[in-house]
């Protein structure tokens, strides 16, 4: 640089002109080695000086600049940047040395430096692994940024809304009328059946099966699934064909080629012919799928062919490039009053009174990518929850923060032995920027440290997790790129900013007071350190607040008093299946030993209920209501409460046939009183206005989930002619063979349907499913609870350790005055105490306002204690008081005399 | 022969740093090939090679005098040195004996 600036002092008056002269030369200095600049400079202005003599100052000036250029080229950019590199590569390898000296000189706070560290970044990397997952789904698929579900106005509910769900009309429409929709395809659901197949020998293998869809023929353009076996252009074309998914293949034909195979779909045994076999589906997909049927496989496709009320399929479109899907959803308004109104009037129904308070028929696009965490409803599979995912990733990022604050306390109290450090190098020359650049790149290595240590920890703590929640967690990411390169800048930027504060602050002593030992007595910085302990208790006791109030609510949900008896219930599934056989069927059930009782029902209640408008005999009011059918035996059997009337009794009283039991919040929306309500009469407007008498009416209990209010409800009898041809027998047990009584059982559905397999459950265990996603809740709060008391409670030791070996002396003296070991150990132990409380103090508006959020999506739920918030900070407490115990104890019991002899 | 190599660019700018002695320095050299084998090279091209010739040792440079052409920066100076100049010779050499062994008949015979 020195020949640069010598250079600076004589620019001729030619240079100083053209200012392109300049600034090529402004351009060459800054790429060119110092070593060499001056030559190529000098060569350069030689040049265009004879150029300007030669050719003019225009050429001559386009060449100067064209020549510089060309000096733009890696053999010389490299010549200086090898050099530099060598340079800080040696450092970098001292700062390396240095590192390792101080771990291995104070192993226990490297370690729990280290440590802590780890866990928190392998929390960080778990939650994220998740929350990845949870954003990325259909991310696959082709052109995915303008494919779209086509959802519409909720027309079952009175009150509207809207769903994922179409009639089939809707798919010709999109494609004739508008030019912006590329491509439409349909997947219908048919509903779970049984599927059979003939082996060679005779023998026939069936199972009850689930996610069995239809699709129309261009499904696979729409949806990236290859196909293991089978094109994918032609599978789905023709009737009677199907693709099943290669797990399915596995299970009726081992290894061997499925491929034109015939099954047999239903109750019918219609044959279809396997066309293809799909590839493993990825999990990130909110559609996944064990059978797919050509559309018009399922019967019904044709028969409501032009519906719009048959909303049984989904409708996907892809937009033709560039088209703002609002515009194109603000032109679909008009299909409500065009096209559907008139197939209405075709039909005799008044469109205007159907679509009454429901708002305008209109349609929505829903963009693929979001159906999985912002759709309210997915009839193809299940919907997550964009919220609990942040909730997630910000439990992740609250232990990392948790880590790092270690990290950052750590490094500075120990300031005060590495002060001298500084104070030596500082008067020896050193300049504070290389100081600097030691410490931040020690807080580097050591987050590196952490990082390696943090895999193994991970693979850890992913097993525990799996086991703990037994459930399908999906963390198997690990092979994706993204991980890999996310690792190390994720502990480079943790290692940059923990050591931030301490390389700033502990290069800033002064030499002449840190070597006259001025600030080797302090704490350092403890305002700080203190903010900082303060925010990971506040962070840890609220977690820990979380985990408590999510156990409570789901152990409130778990034994709230539903307002009958779930307990010891064995529900047999698709009971339907055994037709005419149903009652013959419980009865012998019934009789078998174990068996309390056994009653049909359409269904137990377990969740989703389909509802129906109602309306009473010289009643105005419309109701929607479930309606559930129930056979005598039921109502008894399962203790529900009647409070008026009676309950049906066909074998006495054949009339009881056509007959309800309301609960009471349908009569109270009737306006009526229990007794009232009998033998008021219940038309149902859909079914050639059929009519019923109320014979009694019964308790309110909740039949959904506990999320919701209470909602009107009737029974009606399994022989009644209304719709509904559904089936369970709710078995009620007494027994300590269970596993008897369910082969006993067996064995009597065996015999009486042949080739269809039993499928039943347990109502505790349905019900329990409806809250999975609540428990994981609770449990992922609980794990990272107490990953985050742990590592706050390292970093506490850690602190605790350094601040009594820093007052050794102190206590000595205190010790020599006069000071009892019990005195010493709460001065040792008040000041973090306090902090504590304080961080209990912050925590729990902030907890209590999130856990009051989340429980306000149940009806039925607790009331936050305050006791909760004791047991929190009073837990925190004891864990910081065991935890610190032992040191402090040693601290209050050491000799003054060994402590006091030097100086 | 050693291992050792010069491309044929390297050993032009080699032979040039040779031949002009105490004004080999770039400018100088993209003159002096242009006069003598009439061929256009860019003075970047000539710097280039002659640091990577000085890597390998076959060349040194240091700062000439001050003067008041250039916008007064000093030339770089290049100078061959021993092992410059005896790989010039072992190349020349080995082209000769190489040389030695095609049939002199037909070049007789084209240029006729």
């Amino acid at each position: 640089m020195e020949a640069g600036a010598a250079v600076e002092d004589c620019w001729p008056e030619f240079v100083k002109d053209p200012r392109i002269v300049r600034w090529t030369i402004g351009f060459v200095r800054w790429f060119c080695p110092d070593r060499l600049i001056e030559g190529i400079e000098g060569d350069l202005l030689e040049g265009y000086d004879n150029d300007v003599g030669a050719n003019g100052k225009r050429i001559a000036s386009r060449r100067l600049v064209w020549n510089a250029l060309k000096f733009f080229r890696l053999s010389i950019i490299l010549r200086n940047k090898i050099q530099y590199r060598n340079n800080s590569l040696i450092m970098l390898r001292s700062y390396f040395k240095l590192t390792i000296r101080n771990i291995s000189r104070s192993k226990g706070y490297s370690f729990i430096n280290i440590f802590g560290l780890a866990l928190g970044i392998a929390c960080c990397l778990l939650t994220a692994n998740y929350v990845a997952f949870e954003f990325s789904f259909d991310n696959f698929h082709p052109n995915v940024d303008r494919t779209y579900r086509v959802d519409q106005t909720m027309i079952w509910r009175p009150e509207g809304g809207t769903f994922g769900s179409t009639g089939l009309a809707l798919a010709n429409v999109l494609k004739n009328d508008y030019p912006e929709v590329e491509e439409v395809m349909r997947i219908n659901t048919p509903g779970d059946f049984v599927i059979r197949y003939s082996q060679d020998n005779g023998d026939v293998a069936s199972f009850n099966e689930t996610l069995i869809f239809a699709a129309d023929s261009n499904f696979f353009n729409f949806f990236n699934f290859e196909l293991k076996e089978g094109d994918p252009k032609t599978a789905l074309k023709g009737l009677n064909k199907v693709v099943i998914a290669e797990e399915v293949a596995q299970k009726f034909f081992g290894n061997e080629p499925a491929l034109g195979k015939i099954l047999q779909w239903g109750n019918d045994r219609t044959p279809i012919e396997i066309s293809g076999v799909a590839k493993k589906q990825p999990e990130n997909t909110h559609i996944k799928f064990n059978y797919l049927l050509s559309m018009y496989t399922n019967p019904n496709i044709k028969r409501f062919e032009h519906s719009w009320i048959w909303t049984q399929v989904v409708t996907y479109v892809r937009l033709a490039p560039g088209t703002e899907p609002a515009s194109l959803e603000n032109k679909m308004t008009r299909i409500g009053e065009t096209i559907i109104k008139p197939s209405f009037e075709k039909m005799g129904i008044n469109y205007d009174e159907y679509m009454s308070g429901k708002g305008n028929w209109e349609f929505y696009l829903m963009p693929l990518q979001d159906i999985h965490l912002r759709a309210t409803d997915n009839r193809l599979g299940t919907t997550g929850d964009a919220r609990y995912a942040y909730a997630f990733g910000a439990i992740g990022l609250f232990v990392l923060v948790i880590a790092a604050i270690n990290f950052v306390n750590l490094s500075t109290a120990r300031g005060t032995k590495r002060a001298r450090e500084v104070g030596v190098k500082k008067a020896l020359g050193a300049l504070r920027n290389s100081l600097i650049s030691q410490f931040q790149s020690e807080s580097i290595f050591l987050a590196l440290f952490a990082m390696i240590l943090s895999v193994p920890l991970m693979e850890l703590l992913r097993i525990l997790i799996v086991t703990i929640m037994k459930d399908d967690m999906p963390f198997g990411l690990w092979d994706n790129t993204a991980f890999i390169v996310a690792l190390p800048v994720l502990a480079i930027t943790i290692g940059f900013l923990a050591g931030l504060y301490p390389s700033f602050y502990l290069t800033s002593f002064l030499p002449v007071q840190v070597l006259k030992g001025k600030i080797a007595t302090g704490m350092g910085n403890s305002v700080l350190r203190n903010a900082l302990v303060v925010t990971q208790f506040t962070i840890s006791i609220a977690m820990l607040i979380g985990t408590v109030v999510v156990v409570q609510q789901m152990e409130f949900v778990r034994s709230a008093d539903l307002g009958y008896d779930k307990d010891n219930t064995l529900i047999i599934n698709y009971a339907e299946k055994l037709g005419d056989h149903v009652t013959s069927f419980r009865d012998e059930v019934a009789n078998i030993p174990g068996v309390q009782s056994a009653s049909i029902a359409q269904d137990v209640p377990r969740g989703s209920m389909y509802e129906d408008i109602y309306t009473a005999e010289g009643s105005t009011v419309k109701l929607p209501v479930s309606a559930v059918k129930i056979d005598d035996n039921y109502f008894k059997a399962m203790g529900f409460q009647l409070i008026a009337g009676r309950t049906h009794d066909v074998a006495h009283n054949a009339s009881d046939k056509q007959a309800f039991i309301a609960n009471e919040t349908a009569i109270r929306f009737f306006g009526w009183t229990p007794e009232e309500a009998i033998g008021k009469v219940i038309i149902y407007p859909g079914d050639d206005n059929a009519r019923a008498p109320i014979i009694g009416v019964m308790k309110d209990f909740n039949f959904q989930s506990l999320r919701t209010a209470i909602n009107p409800l009737f029974f009606d009898h399994v022989e009644s002619k209304m719709w509904g041809n559904m089936r369970v027998i709710a078995v009620k047990y007494n027994t300590n063979d269970l596993q008897e009584m369910i082969q006993k059982i067996e064995q009597k559905w065996n015999a009486t349907v042949v080739q269809t397999p039993m499928n039943f459950s347990f109502l505790e265990d349905d019900l329990a499913n409806s809250y999975k996603q609540d428990q994981r809740l609770g449990d992922l709060f609980a794990i990272f609870a107490c990953l985050s008391i742990i590592i706050a409670m390292i970093g506490l030791i850690g602190l605790v350790a350094y601040s009594a070996e820093v007052r050794k002396k102190e206590i000595g003296i205190r010790k020599v005055l006069g000071a009892s070991r019990s005195g010493i150990v709460v001065m040792m132990n008040s000041s973090y105490a306090r902090l504590i409380v304080v961080g209990l103090l912050i925590s729990t508006p902030l907890s209590w306002y999130a856990m009051n959020y989340w429980l306000e999506t149940f009806q039925f739920r607790i009331q936050i204690s305050p006791f909760v918030f004791i047991f929190s900070g009073t837990a925190v407490m004891i864990a910081a008081l065991v935890s610190v115990a032992y040191l402090s104890m040693r601290a209050a019991s050491v000799n003054p005399a060994s402590v006091l002899k030097e100086e | 022969m050693s291992k050792e190599f010069l491309g044929e660019f390297e050993e032009l700018v080699l032979t040039m740093v040779g031949i002009l002695q105490e004004d080999a320095y770039g400018n100088a050299i993209v003159v002096e090939i242009k006069q003598r084998v009439s061929r256009e090279v860019n003075l970047s091209a000539v710097h280039v090679t002659l640091y990577r010739l000085e890597d390998k040792g076959y060349v040194k440079s240091n700062m000439g005098g001050a003067t008041n052409a250039r916008g007064g920066r000093r030339k770089r100076i290049f100078q061959i040195t021993n092992a410059g100049l005896s790989i010039l010779q072992t190349m020349k050499e080995a082209r000769t004996d190489l040389w030695k062994l095609v049939p002199q008949l037909k070049i007789v015979g084209l240029s006729s």
